[in-house]
């Protein structure tokens, strides 16, 4: 899985990706909004998963981990442009509570 | 009555995490050759079957690599999927699986494989590990 990652204002960066988020790729995302978040100093994160066809419990878990992360530092973190995998499976798991879909991007700033 | 199967796919590997992307290769080959099965159910039985197979490649590791036999069969009622591998005994309950707290980091998988499909088993014998799933097919 490749991730690009465009920062957006003083404060947040969007999360671009593609593939499959699970066991092999959920420990490089986690390990790419920490140094977003503490190491640069973004708190606000949004990962952009239109092009990511997959998303196991593994790559939930990151998704979860990453939301705490940004909360710690006073910041979100938010999901757009899921696929029907994806709202599949946060409707599944009951984490659309905490983790809802946005239809694009900049819905994620308002 | 039982419906005759109308597809069989199968895989032989070695279970370890490049598998699963060999399971994804599999399901996509069942789909192809079955355009009729919903979207629903392709989502459902795939999360599932997923997840079955990153509990068996994540926990089932020791000493030596362990083999992985997977058959995944398209019915007219069903999808259905068999596991077989050789590695350690999975500790698992699946009657207590549960979906955890909304901000746990990990445990959903069985819960979630749970959900996705009707029936979930496991069972040991001779020193292997057999699941089954198999979800009721919705109309399409």
């Amino acid at each position: 899985m490749k991730f690009d990652v465009e920062l957006s204002g003083e404060d947040s960066a969007v999360i671009r990706a593609n593939g499959r988020l699970n066991l092999m790729s959920a420990p490089d995302l986690k390990h790419l909004v920490t140094g977003i978040v503490q190491g640069d100093g973004r708190p606000n994160v949004v990962v952009d998963l239109a092009e990511i066809d997959f998303v196991d419990s593994t790559g939930l878990g990151a998704l979860v981990f990453g939301l705490k992360t940004a909360r710690a530092a006073g910041g979100d973190l938010r999901i757009a442009r899921p696929g029907k995998q994806i709202k599949m499976v946060l409707q599944l798991t009951s984490l659309d509570r905490i983790l809802e879909p946005h239809d694009t991007v900049e819905e994620c700033f308002e | 009555m039982r419906h005759s199967r109308l597809q069989v796919h199968e895989l032989h590997a070695c279970a370890d995490p490049e598998c699963l992307g060999k399971v994804h290769d599999l399901l996509a080959r069942m789909w192809e050759t079955s355009p009729e099965v919903s979207e629903l159910d392709r989502a459902m039985f795939e999360t599932a079957v997923i997840e079955i197979a990153a509990n068996i490649v994540e926990h089932g590791s020791q000493e030596g690599s362990i083999l992985c036999n997977l058959i995944l069969e398209v019915y007219p009622d069903r999808l259905d999927a068999r596991f077989k591998d050789d590695g350690r005994i999975a500790q698992v309950d699946l009657d207590a699986a549960a979906m955890p707290d909304d901000f746990a980091e990990s445990g959903r998988g069985l819960a979630m494989a749970k959900a996705a499909v009707d029936v979930l088993t496991y069972h040991r014998h001779n020193n292997d590990n057999y699941w089954t799933l198999s979800r009721t097919r919705t109309a399409s």
